[in-house]
Order: structure tokens, then C-alpha cells, then sequence
């Protein structure tokens, strides 16, 4: 009996035994990776980008085809890295944590935390007029006399225009000082200080060489000593050529750019390098995610550890230019916040190599580095900040709304583009109509703020954006704000489009127009009359015009038109308007000294199309090279 | 340059009569199932397959129009008659693209309507799987909106783009037509002892000059072998902005003036050379 017990015993043993061994197999695997402001889990995260790769990884325009890099952070820990791809797809080299890409604007922000740095010193006032610390007469051709200050160029509205002079050097021993690079391309200044936000290389380059005139160093060696240095940044250069750092230096030269030839189906491998940022404070850092995650979480860190004060680091991260009235920031010195689940401050990237970014959220001290190398598609630096920072609740500022904003019609350009010059023509290339960026389905929500919303069809998740408008007293729009770059409503767009359209529809009249006269002539039909000779300089005028214009605008595509070419065309054009001028005059007045009226139609349409060209050469300034 | 009106309705009048003569009409029978089948499709199916006709009709037109004259060998009968050579020229400019502008607008009202009636949800409806025809919409939609056009406004440039083709198609043809009609022939096979004519017509050389040079350029550029792209870069650039413009009509303007300066260059140097061509 007590034998038959101590079995049964065993057994229930056993069974219980048994029974709780397997729970654990059957239950499931808890997430206990840290939870992110977008309510996603690292480890969701995680597999959200290793999905947007794999599904992603392709040959049309906007896939994955190169390497990423990607690094979450919280505070003072690193939650997760990833490398994906390869930096060398020829010889097979994947990428991975001695990788170096480059860091593009972002670079911006080390002008920016040194400023501020410089500012609780006391060495500068973000107020005054940096005219102050430049050498004398340092600007060449500004249009306005308002001051430019610290805070217009964090906020980029001290009001210049796009640089058309080329801003990357191809051969590294052209690269002067910074001084000498930036006064070379200095650009016209075409809104007046604080008017207007209009991205801009050039400014912030001023910016950083006002540290340099300050701190009487080079900014590059300030910034090694005051930022990289004290963060332990040990693998990211800054010069032009990278030789500040010599990991750098070799890693970059080894790392290969792609972008996507989707005709092809393959990509195109743009080399290692092919340019140098003569203005580097703008965009010439690069370096590893280790070090870019470095510098994200000491701009999170509660110690400030850049600064002398917490509160430096505060005043950073505050305000400097809001969305129309409302206290919506847009621009926090330097630093672009984005509304998405949290607001998150950061900058983004881009070159010719490589796209970047860098945004973080000083509350929940989340952050998240990402740098890819190919310039152009390929949206996963978009993509992963919102799986980790969520996207902006249309009800967060838009529960109240006002209506749609049904004022907001026509054509508008990008105020970051070229205004006055020889490419004037250039936004109206790229002019936007407001239905298309959705004007028309905007809320008011107060303020000056409006909202975008959009619906996914699949899910029914809503996302929105916010934008700001700029009126006048009477209400009339003078911009259309988005980070970074406003958008300026243009005045009788279809009418400038139409001229320039005429401009080369009456150059390629005027190549038929001389093919007829040949013809003509062989025929031993032409008639020579009064004024036929000048019609022809006419004619020659109109196309050379065309084809200098074309010719412009291809330099334009290429980076930059070079000041000698510039005066080139310039010249050139200056010669086709005055040809054009004299022709037209000469048609009208022997068409009214005409006795038998026989070439009245000759005169009539080639003293009109002489006087169209004549028109848009001098609206579009396309003789203009100088102060542009 | 005086233009006898009288006389033009003369010649376009004898040019009518001798179209419709004749047994074997084969360009007639031709033109008939070609309309036939691609305004059918256009009407049926989609409208933007119809706005090829337009472009297609012009390799036509001279061929067919002029058959009767070629095969009978009455185009020497002109230079005996009392009227000048330019004005045989003016006429059957006149006549062609008068002919052209008018099946044009048909062609273009009729897939108008299509666009609008959509009777291809007639055929769709009832076939097992299918939408009402939506996708035909569809598509014209998604890719207007790509282009920044509303659905009519693509239609609208697509049609003139290929009507502009088709004005610079028929100045060639009727220039070559002008110079030696014989070259014809051999599209028309009335050559007697069956041989084609060796020698190519000019409007075969334009034809295949509008067809292979941009595409030898288009893949030069896509194989980054030419570095036109830059070049390029400016007309693609106006072509959008233009696209976009006054909903496409701005760039058929383009491409129309573009057109009618073409024809207004083949018809000088037609007159001229016709006027010294030993008949």
C-alpha cells in the first residue's frame, strides 16, 4: 500500500512537474524593450525597419538600393543600432559602426550650440547686427539696411536669395578660406531681414565665420575643441576634405555613394567622392552614427554638458520664430521642431552623398540618428522618425478649426529660390499651385496656424502638418510659412509663363524664319527690302537669347553657374537685347515708311516677336551676373 | 502674295473629283478600317487609344488623297494647264489641312463624349470579375494627377500633341509628294513591275528621324552615356511647368506653333521647288 502511494506520489509529481515546465513554452515572449513616444517598442521598431528594408530594397526611384545606418538613443543609453546594406557594393563592404557618411546640414547645428556657447560667455548678442563682428565692409551688395543678426540666420530669413555661383568645389586644392569661399558666392539679398524664412547655405556659412571673427580661430578647430573633443566625438571631421580627422579621412574615401537609375533597374554607383563644400560650417561634417548618437544625447542630456549653464541648453531649444501669431515654434535657434506625437527639435541632411538626420525630444530624452548614402529617394530617414516619434494628432491643435482656407489660390514659389538675375526664371520652373500642395483642403485653426490633415484608406489613421501664413494688416498673404522654407504667392503667374514661353517659341520661329530666307535666296527669289538685314540680326538675336537662356539654366542643374560664365552670358544677352531692341525699332519704322504695304506682316510679327524677346530679357534679368 | 480664292475652289474642286474616281481604292479601304478600328477602340474602350488617330490619319492622308493622280500618272496634266504652280501648291495645302483640322475636331469631339458617356461600361458590366470600367478613368486620373492636369486636361494635351504630329507629318509628305509623287508608289504598290521604289521619301526620313533620334537621345540619357540630361534638364522642367500651366494648354500652344512653323517652312520650299521642277 504505502509503496502504491509514494508511485501514485511520483507520478502526480511528475505530471505537476510536467505541467509547469511546458507553461513557459506556451505562454507568450513579454516586450520589455523601452516603450518610444510613437507607443511603438524598440523591438517593434526594430522590426519596422528591417520590414521597410526588405519590402523596400529595389530599383525604383524612392527604394532602398544603398547602406543606412541608424541609431536609437535615450538619454545616456543606446537602445538600438542597425546597419543595413553595403557602403562598397562592388567589393562587398557592408556597413557598420566605423562606417562615416556624411552629415550634410546637420553640420549647421555645431554653428548653432557654438553661438549659444559663445552667448552665455557673453562673447556675443544673438541681437546685434553681425556686421559688428565681420571685418568691414564684408557683405558687397546687400539691399537693406535693417541689421542682420545671430537669430536671422538661425532662422535663415536675413532675406538672401539662393546662391547661383557654384558652392562645391570639384578640385580640393581650389578650396580657400572660409572667408574667401563665402565672399565668392555671396548672394543677392532680396527680402528684407526677418521678413521672409528662406533656407540658406550661405548664411549660416556667415554664421560660422562670425564664430571664427569672434573666437579668432578657425571654426573647425573650435568646434573640434569645444564640442567633439569634450564629447568624446573621436570619429567625425569637419573641413572641406576631412583632414581634420584621419579615420575619417580613409573611411570616406572608402565609402561609395548610389543613387537609383529605375530605366535600368540597377543603381548607379556615384564614386567616393566628388565635391568639396568650400562654405563647410553649412554641411562638411562626417562621421560615424556613434558619434552623431553622441552629440544627440549630450542635446538631451539634463547636465548640458556643451554648455556652462543647463539653461543655455534650454534657451536653445526655446522659440525664435513661431508660425503666423500663433506660439507654435518653427524655428528654435537653428533647430527645426516637427509636431508629431511629441514635438521633437532636430535637423536634417543632404548632399550629393548622402542624406541624415538628427532629431530628438528633450522630455523623454529619445533620440534617433539615421544617415543613408544615396542623395535623392529613398525616404527611410522620413520613415523612421515617425515609427519612433508617432505623427501629429489632428485634434492636438486642429479640435477647433475655423473653416477651410479658401483664400489661399494660384501659384506660389519657394522662397529659397532665385529672385533677381539671370535665373529669376528659375522658380517659375517650379512654381506650385495651391490645390496641389492641398490648399484648398487646409484648416484654419487660429492664429495664423493652419492644418493639413490626411486620412490612410487603409487603416483610417489620420496624420497632419501644420503651416503658417504671413498677412499684411489688411489681410492680404505675403507668405505661406513651412519650416525652413516659405512659400510666396506669385502675382500673374500664367501671364510670366506664357512670356517665357513665347520668348523660345519666337527663337525656334526664328531658326524657320532664316531657313525660309536661305531657301529664298537659293531660289534667287528673295527680295531684299528695307529693314531685312536688321530683322535678321533680329532673328539671330532671338535665338542665341534661347540658347544662352537654355544654356543658363543647364549651369544652374549642374550646381551653379561660374562667375566668368556668368559674365559670359550676361554679355552675350546684353548683345541679343540690343540687338532684338533695334530691330524691333527699325521694323516699326519702315513699316510705317512702307509706300506699297507689301511687307507689312513681315514687319508687324517680326517687330513683336523682337519686342517679346526684348520683354523677357529684361523681365527675367537674364543679362544680369553681377550682385546675384 | 495675292491668292486667287476662285480658282483654289477650282482645284480643290477637279482634286475632289479625281479622289473619287477610279477602281481599287485601296487607301480608301485602308482609312476606313484604320479609323474603323482605332476610333472604335477609342470610343469603346478607352478615349486615349482614339487620340492617336489624329497622328496615325496623317501618314494617310496624302497617300490616300493623291492615289488616283499617281496611279494615272495625271500630275503632268497641271503643267498644262493655265494656272501657276503655286497656286496648285497653295490649293492642296489648303485642301489637306482644311480635311485634317475637320477629321481632327471629329476625332476629338468623339472621345469628348466617350470620355464623358464612358460606353465602355457597357462591354465591361456583365463580364465576370470586372469593374464597371473603372480603371479606364482610372487611369487617365491617376496619371493627370501625376502630371498636375485634371483628366481632361491630359486628353486635351495628349490629342494636340499628336495632332502637332500630324501637321509636321503631312508638310513633309506633301513637300516629298511635290518633289516626286513616283515615290508613293511603292506605298501604294502601283509600281508596274512590282518593285519597290529604292529611293525613300522625305516624309520616311522625318518619320524616322522623329522616332529614332529622341529615342537614341532618351536612352543616351538614361544610360548616362550622353551627358544630355543637363541640356535636357530645361525643356523637361518648361514641359512641366507648362503641363501644369492654364491645364495644359500652354504646352499645346507649344507644340502646335512649333507645328505650324514646320508646315509654314515645308509650304515655301514646296512652292518653290515645285515652281522649278521640270514636269
Amino acid at each position: 500500500m504505502k509503496h502504491l502511494l509514494k508511485k501514485a506520489a511520483a507520478l502526480l509529481c511528475t505530471g505537476l512537474l510536467m505541467i509547469n515546465m511546458s507553461l513557459p513554452v506556451s505562454a507568450e515572449e513579454e516586450d520589455t524593450s523601452p516603450l518610444l513616444p510613437s507607443g511603438m517598442t524598440v523591438t517593434e521598431v526594430e522590426k519596422a525597419f528591417d520590414d521597410y528594408i526588405r519590402l523596400n530594397t529595389g530599383t525604383s526611384d524612392d527604394d532602398f538600393m544603398g547602406a543606412a545606418l541608424v541609431g536609437i538613443f535615450q538619454g545616456d543609453e543606446v537602445l538600438f543600432t542597425g546597419f543595413y546594406g553595403e557602403t562598397d557594393k562592388e567589393h562587398g563592404v557592408k556597413a557598420d559602426e566605423n562606417s562615416c557618411f556624411e552629415w550634410g546640414s546637420i553640420t549647421k547645428t555645431f554653428i548653432w550650440v557654438s553661438a549659444l556657447q559663445l552667448y552665455e560667455q557673453g562673447k556675443i548678442d544673438l541681437n546685434k547686427d553681425v556686421r559688428e563682428y565681420l571685418p568691414e565692409d564684408f557683405f558687397r551688395h546687400l539691399s537693406y539696411d535693417e541689421p542682420i543678426t545671430m537669430l536671422n540666420l538661425m532662422n535663415h530669413n536675413a532675406g538672401w536669395q539662393e546662391t547661383v555661383k557654384p558652392i562645391m568645389n570639384k578640385d580640393a586644392s581650389t578650396i580657400g578660406s572660409l572667408r574667401d569661399e563665402l565672399q565668392a558666392v555671396e548672394p543677392a539679398q532680396v527680402h528684407r531681414p526677418g521678413e521672409v524664412t528662406a533656407y540658406s547655405n550661405y548664411g549660416a556659412g556667415v554664421a560660422g565665420y562670425v564664430i571664427e571673427c569672434i573666437t579668432g580661430e578657425s571654426f573647425c578647430d573650435y568646434v573640434h575643441e569645444h564640442i567633439f573633443e569634450p564629447l568624446g566625438m573621436e570619429h567625425t571631421a569637419l573641413n572641406p576634405t576631412h583632414s581634420d580627422n584621419a579615420f575619417v579621412f580613409e573611411k570616406r574615401s572608402q565609402m561609395h555613394s548610389y543613387s537609383i537609375n529605375s530605366m535600368l533597374a540597377h543603381a548607379i554607383d556615384k564614386g567616393s567622392n566628388t565635391g568639396y563644400v568650400g562654405m563647410y560650417p553649412a554641411g562638411a561634417a562626417c562621421g560615424t552614427i556613434g558619434d552623431m548618437m553622441i552629440y544627440g544625447q549630450a542635446l538631451v542630456d539634463e547636465s548640458a554638458p556643451l554648455f556652462e549653464h543647463p539653461e543655455t541648453q534650454e534657451l536653445l531649444f526655446s522659440a525664435t520664430s513661431f508660425y503666423g501669431g500663433s506660439d507654435i515654434p518653427i524655428c528654435c535657434h537653428g533647430f527645426w521642431p516637427t509636431e508629431c506625437s511629441v514635438r521633437i527639435y532636430g535637423h536634417t541632411g543632404g548632399t550629393h552623398f548622402g542624406q541624415a538626420d538628427l532629431e530628438i525630444d528633450p522630455v523623454s530624452k529619445v533620440g534617433i540618428a539615421v544617415m543613408v548614402n544615396e542623395s535623392s529617394g529613398n525616404h527611410f530617414n522620413n520613415v523612421t522618425a515617425e515609427l519612433v516619434f508617432g505623427t501629429l494628432d489632428p485634434d492636438k491643435y486642429g479640435a477647433t478649426t475655423y473653416g477651410k482656407a479658401t483664400d489661399i489660390k494660384g501659384y506660389f514659389m519657394p522662397a529659397r529660390s532665385t529672385h533677381v538675375g539671370m535665373t529669376r526664371l528659375d522658380p517659375y520652373l517650379f512654381a506650385i499651385n495651391a490645390e496641389q500642395f492641398g490648399a484648398d483642403d487646409m484648416d484654419c485653426i487660429g492664429s495664423g496656424l493652419l492644418q493639413l490633415t490626411q486620412e490612410n484608406a487603409e487603416d483610417g489613421t489620420r496624420a497632419a502638418a501644420l503651416l503658417g501664413e504671413i498677412r499684411t494688416p489688411d489681410n492680404k498673404l505675403v507668405a505661406l510659412q513651412s519650416p525652413s522654407n516659405d512659400l510666396i504667392p506669385v502675382k500673374a503667374y500664367t501671364l510670366h509663363l506664357a512670356l517665357l514661353t513665347a520668348f523660345i517659341l519666337v527663337g525656334v520661329a526664328a531658326v524657320y524664319m532664316m531657313l525660309i530666307r536661305r531657301k529664298l535666296r537659293k531660289a534667287g527669289r528673295w527680295e531684299s527690302y528695307a529693314g531685312a538685314g536688321f530683322m535678321t540680326i533680329g532673328r539671330i538675336g532671338r535665338l542665341l537669347s534661347a540658347v544662352l537662356m537654355v544654356a543658363t539654366f543647364s549651369f544652374v542643374v549642374s550646381g551653379g553657374i561660374p562667375a566668368a560664365t556668368g559674365a559670359v552670358i550676361g554679355i552675350g544677352q546684353m548683345l541679343c537685347l540690343a540687338a532684338c531692341g533695334i530691330a524691333a525699332v527699325i521694323c516699326i519704322v519702315s513699316l510705317l515708311r512702307q509706300k506699297e504695304k507689301a511687307h507689312t506682316v513681315q514687319y508687324l510679327l517680326c517687330s513683336g516677336a523682337n519686342v517679346i524677346t526684348v520683354t523677357a530679357i529684361l523681365f527675367f534679368e537674364m543679362y544680369r551676373f553681377w550682385n546675384v | 502674295m495675292k491668292i486667287n480664292w476662285s480658282l483654289m475652289r477650282e482645284i480643290i474642286r477637279v482634286d475632289r473629283i479625281t479622289m473619287q474616281g477610279g477602281k481599287g481604292n485601296n487607301m480608301k479601304l485602308i482609312l476606313i478600317v484604320c479609323s474603323g478600328l482605332f476610333g472604335g477602340l477609342g470610343f469603346f474602350v478607352s478615349p486615349l487609344m482614339g487620340l492617336y488617330l489624329p497622328f496615325l490619319l496623317a501618314g494617310f492622308f496624302v497617300p490616300m488623297l493623291f492615289q488616283n493622280e499617281i496611279k494615272y500618272h495625271s500630275t503632268r496634266l497641271w503643267a498644262l494647264l493655265p494656272i501657276r504652280r503655286r497656286d496648285l501648291v497653295n490649293a492642296r495645302f489648303l485642301m489637306v489641312y482644311g480635311l485634317y483640322a475637320i477629321v481632327s475636331t471629329v476625332i476629338y469631339l468623339l472621345m469628348v463624349l466617350a470620355l464623358y458617356l464612358r460606353p465602355w461600361r457597357l462591354i465591361y458590366t456583365g463580364i465576370e470579375g470586372s469593374s464597371e470600367g473603372v480603371e479606364n478613368t482610372e487611369i487617365v486620373s491617376m496619371l493627370a494627377s501625376k502630371l498636375g492636369l485634371s483628366p481632361i486636361g491630359l486628353f486635351n494635351l495628349l490629342f494636340f500633341a499628336c495632332t502637332a504630329l500630324g501637321i509636321v507629318w503631312i508638310a513633309t509628305s506633301l513637300r516629298s509628294y511635290f518633289r516626286d509623287e513616283s515615290i508613293f508608289s511603292s506605298a501604294l504598290q502601283l509600281g508596274k513591275s512590282g518593285k519597290r521604289k529604292k529611293k525613300q521619301s522625305g516624309s520616311e526620313i522625318v518619320l524616322a528621324l522623329i522616332i529614332v533620334v529622341p529615342t537614341l537621345l532618351w536612352v543616351g540619357m538614361v544610360t548616362e552615356i550622353l551627358p544630355a540630361g543637363k541640356v535636357a534638364a530645361v525643356f523637361l522642367y518648361l514641359g512641366m511647368q507648362l503641363m501644369q500651366a492654364a491645364d495644359g494648354f500652354l504646352l499645346a500652344a507649344t507644340f502646335l506653333f512649333c507645328a505650324i512653323f514646320h508646315a509654314l517652312y515645308n509650304y515655301i520650299a514646296t512652292v518653290l521647288e515645285y515652281d522649278v521642277r521640270d514636269l
